[in-house]
């Protein structure tokens, strides 16, 4: 330690190799953001046919339509607002908008009145239990027995000598009409859940009451009003209020609530809104030249055709792929859960134990084709379902799904820290009064998560349905959940082959966006479901 | 080497006699223990696989008492607690052999169902870890779930006034308990706990985790609760030991309990070499 060592300093390291390293990493970065950002915009342009459009047109889009959005972005941020919650709203919306899309193409298939009744009997099905539960003391098996037996009648009730209720009521000879059923099996419930979230959250129950009883006439007056004023009618009018409007409502009333983060966000999908609004509305008042869009209400809304390209639609698709969602959710969801709160509260840690849970993760990686054929071998073949049906096809999905929702369930329950645990078997829990009441709340964001983004995988399969010979192209909308139906990757698929270019050119790129678009919503929504539940609320 | 030390089954407790003693665990055996030892051990042996973490522990804790367990890290002292309300049954390879009593029952009988046990034994962690849930449902959390008939506001207001915590969340009963402070989430903790009114409360270092002004008011609160409850407590801090307790229990290295008696004699007039050693800080 002498004096003069001091000043000859500490000499430099060597970075050749950390400088060299890190330009590859970004160099591969790089190149995956461009293939794949390229594929996009290409498929974009070609859905969009965005060739046709002029340059102002361009002008008005950007000026008009995106900038004002990047602007108010860059001001929040600057003045210390949060911009994901706007994002956050946006998804919001757009994920609203979807569902209640997706409302109104089930009440095509599935006949309101039929729903109307069976909501009305397992309404009353569910009232009943609640008040034996509460106001008698009948032990656990007679409250399960009457459950049952109520849930029989209702639903079922006793072929020939007592109709079910829903029956009775689906019999009915003075019907109410769409408006009214929705209004009362949707809006109302929606309506009261919103009421009993307000209550929860402000822990005042008159506030939850008024909440409630607003949300469920301003849904009403609001969705009358939509559907009248854009022309869907008031039925649809009203869907777009119960799943759109209300759920966006709730979340700007609750980021307003919180303490953590300003509310100045919210304004972000008003000006998104305004801006499209404003560019739509000079695109028509200037006459610009526009492109000239193949993902149209057109699209949206016809049937398929192997030789018209421009007017051909891909709705039968559509309604398709939401009927096997619906399959797949009601299969894959309790199952998957089921098999992962085994797994991580009950199975002992032993050798067979590590061995199912290693096939599991391989399970996932079988090439989805197994899983067709698999399906093919036992729901077609062995237990005769219709071959080709929305049922076949969305038991085969859920198989292939399954691993994932039990992968990722797994997950959220292990993230569950066992301090929880230990003090619920601490206190003379059982270990189903464990899972109820502190394993499930805090996975269950967690687990829809995991289970939305492994509906984004099955809602994009195609292998599967080929092999258990679901129709590419169906020229129809399937008529329920035993009745053949295409699904959106095959119907795309199945017309990309057609002799004329303008399919592979136009109704191919569209019919990608529309999956994507709803894909990335789906994502978007398991995002936002992820991000609020990590905050803890 | 301890024997020789060992308490004389009846201690200096106070004599009352708990009236409510014991529906379901006793079955008539108890006649070999008086009423005022709540737990007593008879050459408990616990393995973690090929490990041994206690052996031949033998000692009772008497009723409405403080009894603490002091030794350095690994000597055992909260796998002797985890003993007692066999949560020692949820790790793997872990295998206890002896006989512990509660109120003259051996929980480790075939007839004994753990989550029965568990009932009537209260258990407070070293880190304070409440449900994310609301104040008042942490506290009804027992009653809840052990579906415990009459008034449960009335129950978990005593409870949070027993836990000395009624004044600070009279007004937040709704709020999460993870919003309250760590000394507050730990008295919750000792509400829940003793909510259902457990015969014995295990506390596994219940301040460690704390600053030195909720660790005294923990400390100040489990005085308090002797009056009415028996608690066991695991510490490795000696001086919260001799503050609090009544009758102390020094484990050692091995798994072995050394010495047990008074608190004033353990710290004042220890009979073995090695716990005047730890006590005087010469092994720790």
């Amino acid at each position: 330690m002498g004096g003069t060592d001091e000043a000859a300093g500490f000499g430099r390291v060597g970075r050749t190799k950390e400088r060299a390293f890190r330009a590859l990493l970004l160099a591969s970065t790089l190149a995956g953001i461009v293939a794949l950002g390229g594929l996009l915009v290409y498929v974009g342009w070609q859905a969009f046919n965005l060739q046709a459009a002029s340059t102002s047109w361009f002008a008005l889009v950007g000026g008009v339509g995106l900038a004002p959005a990047v602007v108010a972005a860059a001001l929040l941020r600057r003045r210390g607002h949060s911009v994901a919650v706007g994002l956050e709203s946006l998804v919001t919306l757009f994920g609203g908008g979807m569902l209640a899309g997706g409302a109104g193409i089930f009440f095509v298939v599935v006949d309101p009145v039929a729903w109307f009744a069976t909501a009305l009997a397992a309404g009353l099905t569910v009232g009943a239990t609640v008040a034996v539960n509460r106001y008698t003391g009948l032990p656990a098996w007679p409250r399960v027995g009457f459950a049952a037996v109520v849930t029989w009648l209702a639903l079922l009730g006793v072929p020939g000598t007592v109709p079910s209720l829903a029956g009775v009521v689906g019999g009915l000879s003075v019907l109410p009409s769409d408006v009214v059923i929705y209004a009362l099996s949707l809006a109302l419930p929606a309506s009261a859940a919103v009421g009993a979230l307000v209550a929860a959250r402000t822990d005042d129950r008159r506030r939850g009451l008024r909440a409630g009883a607003l949300g469920a006439v301003a849904t009403v007056a609001i969705g009358v009003a939509v559907g009248l004023v854009t022309g869907v009618g008031p039925a649809g009018g009203l869907l777009v209020a119960v799943f759109g409007l209300l759920p966006a409502g709730v979340h700007a009333w609750a980021t307003v609530e919180r303490e953590d983060v300003s509310a100045g966000g919210l304004a972000l999908p008003v000006v998104v809104s305004a801006g499209v609004a404003a560019a739509w509305y000079l695109h028509g008042a200037l006459d610009l030249a526009g492109p000239n869009p193949w993902v149209d209400w057109t699209f949206l809304t016809a049937l398929p055709s192997t030789f018209a390209p421009r007017t051909a639609g891909i709705f039968p698709a559509i309604v398709g792929s939401l009927l096997l969602m619906i399959v797949v959710v009601v299969f894959a969801f309790p199952v998957g859960v089921g098999a992962a709160v085994y797994l991580e509260e009950y199975a002992p840690d032993s050798r067979t134990t590590r061995f199912i849970q290693l096939n599991i993760s391989n399970l996932a990686g079988v090439p989805s084709v197994v899983y067709g054929l698999l399906g093919l071998a036992i729901f077609i073949h062995q237990f005769a379902m219709p071959s080709g049906s929305v049922l076949v096809g969305g038991l085969a999905l859920g198989l292939l799904i399954l691993p994932i929702v039990i992968i990722s369930a797994r997950e959220a329950i292990r993230s569950v820290p066992d301090a929880a645990r230990e003090a619920s078997y601490g206190m003379g829990a059982t270990r189903w009064q464990t899972v109820r009441n502190v394993v499930l709340p805090q996975a269950i964001p967690g687990i829809l998560t995991g289970t939305i983004l492994a509906l984004g995988r099955a809602i994009g399969e195609t292998a599967p349905l080929l092999m258990i010979a679901a129709p590419a192209t169906y020229l129809g909308v399937p008529q329920g959940f035993t009745a053949p139906a295409a699904a959106m990757p095959l119907q795309i698929y199945d017309l990309a082959f057609l002799p004329d270019d303008a399919f592979r050119e136009g109704f191919v790129p569209a019919g990608v966006v529309t999956l994507l678009a709803v894909l990335l919503t789906m994502n978007g929504v398991a995002i936002v479901l992820r991000n609020r539940y990590e905050r803890g609320n | 080497m301890s024997e020789d030390t060992q308490a004389t089954e009846d201690p200096d407790g106070d004599p009352l006699v708990r009236t409510d003693v014991s529906a379901g665990l006793d079955d008539g055996s108890s006649g070999t223990a008086s009423g005022e030892t709540v737990v007593r051990a008879e050459d408990v042996s616990v393995w973690y696989g090929e490990e041994q973490a206690l052996s031949d522990v033998t000692m009772s804790v008497p009723e409405n008492s403080v009894t603490a367990i002091i030794g350095p890290s690994g000597c055992g002292k909260s796998t002797f607690l985890r003993c007692i309300n066999r949560m020692n049954d949820r790790i793997d390879g872990a295998s206890v052999d002896g006989d512990l009593y509660l109120r003259g029952k051996n929980v480790y009988d075939d007839d004994v169902d753990p989550v029965a046990l568990r009932r009537r034994v209260g258990m407070v962690f070293q880190k304070p870890n409440p449900f994310p849930k609301s104040v008042y449902d942490n506290v009804a959390y027992g009653l809840n779930i052990q579906d415990v008939e009459g008034d449960h506001d009335a129950i978990v207001e005593e409870s949070l006034k027993r836990a000395a915590l009624w004044d600070e969340v009279e007004d937040r009963l709704d709020e999460s308990g993870l919003e309250l402070s760590g000394g507050q989430q730990q008295r919750l903790c000792i509400a829940r706990a003793i909510a259902v009114d457990p015969e014995i409360i295990l506390m596994d270092e219940p301040a460690s985790a704390l600053d030195p002004v909720a660790t005294s008011q923990i400390e100040d609160l489990i005085e308090e609760l002797a009056e009415d409850y028996t608690v066991l407590i695991v510490t490795h801090n000696m001086q919260q030991a001799a503050r609090i307790s009544d009758r102390t229990a020094v484990f050692l290295t091995g798994g072995e309990l050394v010495e047990y008696d008074d608190t004033d004699t353990i710290f004042e007039n220890p009979a073995h070499q090695r716990v005047e050693d730890y006590i005087t800080g010469k092994f720790g």
